[in-house]
Order: C-alpha cells, then structure tokens, then sequence
C-alpha cells in the first residue's frame, strides 16, 4: 500500500506556519510510506462479514470468554459435589445450612411431644475395667415417655403420624463400639470421665461433625468419644413419617472398674436430647 | 517468550474461517459499511500503525476497530460526525486502551528498531534506504513525544485528516489544530535533535 502524495490532504504548507526545519520534518513524515501486508484486507473483510452474519443470525462464536467461563463453571460444579463426598466439607456444609442454636430449645416448642432426657434416657452405656475385656452394664429398652396425643374428635380412630426422636440405631453394637474405643492405659491407670457430645445425625442415621460440649478433662477419653460417636449408628428422627436430620447431644461416660467407681446413673450415662 | 505487546481480546482475521464445522461466512456486509471499510480502512490502519509498535498490532486493532463499528452501526448518527470521524473516534479508543494496557504492564515503551513495514517514500531504492535510519529516528523520537502530540500527528501524518476534520475528531476550532500541529511538529524536532546528539554521544 502506498501513500497519497503531499498535496493530496489539502495540509496546510509547514512554511506559512514554521520554520524550514518543521517543514522538512512536515516533508519527512507526508514521505512516509506504511507496507500493509497484502492479504490482511480480504482477511478482515471475511471476518467482518462472518461476524454480520452471526449478528443477522442471532449466534454468537464460541468465544474464549464463553469457553473460560464454561470451565470455571464446570469446576466450581465439580468441587461443590466433591465436597459433599468429604465427610469434613459435608459437615462444613451442614452446618452452614443447619447452623447450631445458642441455646437448645425445649422440644415441646418444636413438635407436640415432651421428653425429658434427663429423666427419661433411652439408653445408659457405662463400661468397667477388668482384667479382660471391660464389662459393660446397659440398660436397654429404657421407655420414652410419650404423652398422649390431643386429637380432635373427628380425628378418633385416625392414627397421627407423631414425630420420633433420634435414637441409638442398635445398642449392642454401640455398647462395643464404646469399650473398644476406652483406650486399655486409661482403663488401667483407673482414669475415667463423661464427656457430652454434639453431632448432626443426618436422615440416613450417619453421625456427622461430632464435637465435645464438655470435655471429661482427660483428652485420651474425649478423644475415644469422639472416635465412637463418629462410629455409632443411629435412627434418624421423623416428622410426618420421613426421617430428618437433627442435632443430638449425648454423654458418653467411661466409668473404670478397677477405681471401684460405680456406674454412672442412667440418666447422665448417654442422653439424646433433640435440639430441633 | 511472550510477546508484552499482544493484544489478548481478539483473533487475528482469518483464523475464524478456518473453524471447522462453521461454514463458509456470508460475503455481505452492510452496503454502508461496505463502501466505509473501503474507503477508509486506510485511514484507520494508517492511524493505529502511526500509534502501535508493530504490523501485527496494528492489525489486530484495526479489526477490532471495524468489529466494533460494525456492532454499533445502529448506533451511527451522520447528523454528529462524518464516518471516518465516527470511525477514528473508535480507533483513538482502541489505541488509548491497548496503550493503558501496555502502562499497566510497565511495558509501553517498545523499540522502533524493528519496523520493516515503515518506509521513507523515494524515488529510487537508495533513496529510500538512505532514508530509512532517518526514519527510525524520527519514529523513535516522536514515541518519547507526549501523548497529546502522538495523538495529532498520527490523525494527520497517518489517517491523512485535514485539519477541519482533526479539529471536528478532537472538538476544537481548526485554528487551534494548526497551533497544536506547530508545538507537536517543534517538540518532535527537539526530540529528534536530541536522539541524534544521544547517538553521537555513544
């Protein structure tokens, strides 16, 4: 490509204006001459005429910003799902969704059901120290105390579906799950404590996110409750018939033989209070 | 090693076309737009080569310039400004922002050593290769030049825009025009007086 010559503009002369050395630098710069390569023209004007064609269409190309934004997309999608396959993400998760009330609320508020953990537990775990394997006292099929539903009268005859607590998903296996777990050197040592435990008990029964309310003071010992709380399996609670997730607190007590302690009354050995 | 001066926004014309699976693009443009592409994307490529360091830049932001005109064509006013202007106006904008984008990266100053495609006008070969390292110097110095000068010179220097259209591009009298192209044309032969002497020096 060449350029037009000087007089072509219409440029105003530099000498009516300056001096003979800005008129040289006027003359050197209308002298020069920029190569366009020669194929660029044709080029852009393809492409410009693809791109009215695209805008006629209504399709945009598949640009590169599309492209990024498909991929951060797809990433972000892909660690939102594995995430949920990490037991301490998923639990981040519960929590955000299902976060922790300050203070627990009477169940009483949130479903027509009493129950007084404290006096009515469902289960007592307690283990003793023995020369072999520690003995483990229970008390099984401790009954919850559920008044009476208030029906109307139309309602007689009709069976209400009443909403359920959490509870221990099978007792013997829970009973061994907490002897294992009472390390052997504390059971000798004769060191023993309670230690009150939070975790989220999902609808499928799975214990999430145990963490100690009150520890035992020993570490060792809330260290074997975490591990066994996070091990016990539970029946999820109901509302209309369906499981539900909720929050469970419970006491694992150990309670070595050896110190001649006694077992821990039943209603502070394990207790699971619904908070919702 | 990547090049500090490439413009990441765009595809070089005629990469698009060879896309599989998209089909031979439309040979139509606008019938306004046809006759504006000819008659001044001269100007325009003059324009953004006077501003940029190199062919391929200039290059790309001359299609940027022509791609953005294109989608904004409903947008054109004839009533406010002639089409070139129109089209000028979105070239300066392109070289501002690829020219704040260089800033950003520390980058903006880029030697004129290589600039193949920028010759002296000569009658003959040896005129024109005795030209050439005037040439240089004179892009060299007028790249140390402020960006206001830069500005005026490559609209007349290299779109060839008269002063009557600077001065409607830039919103000032013509008069005014004629002034700023004086001091700008002043400051560039200081600059490259000064490029000289920098040379004798060595």
């Amino acid at each position: 490509m060449t350029r037009r010559g000087n007089d072509t503009f219409g440029l105003p002369g530099i000498r009516e204006i300056g001096s003979p050395d800005l008129a040289r630098l006027d003359r050197d710069l209308r002298g020069i001459v920029i190569e366009e390569r020669s194929s660029f023209a044709a080029e852009l004007r393809a492409e410009l005429a693809a791109e009215h064609a695209r805008m006629l269409s209504g399709t945009r190309p598949y640009s590169r910003w599309r492209r990024s934004s498909g991929l951060v997309a797809a990433s972000v999608v892909l660690l939102a799902v594995g995430s949920l396959l990490v037991p301490s993400a998923r639990a981040s998760l519960v929590r955000l969704l299902f976060p922790v009330p300050d203070s627990v609320e009477p169940l009483t508020e949130a479903v027509p059901l009493t129950v007084d953990p404290l006096s009515d537990p469902t289960v007592a775990i307690t283990v003793k120290e023995g020369s072999a394997p520690p003995e483990v006292e229970t008390r099984e099929n401790v009954p919850v105390s559920v008044p009476e539903p208030v029906v109307a009268d139309a309602l007689d005859g009709v069976e209400p579906l009443t909403p359920t607590l959490p509870d221990v998903f099978d007792r013997k296996q829970a009973r061994r799950i907490v002897t294992e777990e009472y390390p052997v050197e504390l059971q000798q040592a004769g060191i023993g404590g309670a230690v009150r435990l939070l975790l989220w008990v999902g609808p499928d029964g799975i214990p999430e996110t145990p963490t100690v309310r009150s520890s035992s003071g020993v570490p060792g010992l809330d260290k074997a409750a975490l591990r066994a709380a996070g091990l016990i399996r539970f029946q999820p609670a109901t509302r209309s018939g369906l499981p539900v997730g909720s929050w469970v607190e419970f006491s694992i007590r150990f309670v070595p033989s050896a110190t001649g302690s006694q077992p821990a009354p039943e209603n502070q050995a394990f207790e699971i209070p619904p908070i919702n | 090693m990547k090049n500090p001066t490439a413009v990441k926004t765009r595809r070089r014309p005629g990469r698009e076309r060879s896309r599989p699976g998209q089909g031979a693009p439309a040979a139509e443009l606008p019938p306004d737009f046809e006759a504006w592409f000819r008659e001044h994307r001269q100007s325009v490529y003059r324009y953004v080569r006077f501003r940029v360091a190199t062919r391929e830049l200039a290059e790309d932001i001359t299609s940027e310039v022509f791609l953005k005109a294109l989608k904004a064509l409903h947008r054109y006013d004839p009533g406010r400004s002639a089409p070139r202007t129109w089209l000028l106006r979105i070239a300066r904008n392109a070289v501002t922002d690829h020219l704040r984008t260089l800033r950003r990266r520390g980058s903006l100053h880029i030697s004129l050593d290589r600039a193949p495609d920028l010759v002296s006008r000569g009658p003959s070969q040896e005129e024109r290769l005795l030209h050439a390292e005037q040439l240089r110097k004179l892009f060299s110095a007028a790249a140390t030049l402020r960006e206001a000068d830069q500005e005026i010179l490559s609209l007349r220097y290299g779109a060839g825009l008269d002063n009557v259209e600077i001065a409607e591009s830039l919103k000032i009298t013509p008069n005014a025009v004629a002034v700023r192209i004086h001091r700008a044309l002043a400051r560039l032969r200081v600059a490259v007086a000064e490029q000289s002497g920098q040379a004798g020096n060595r």
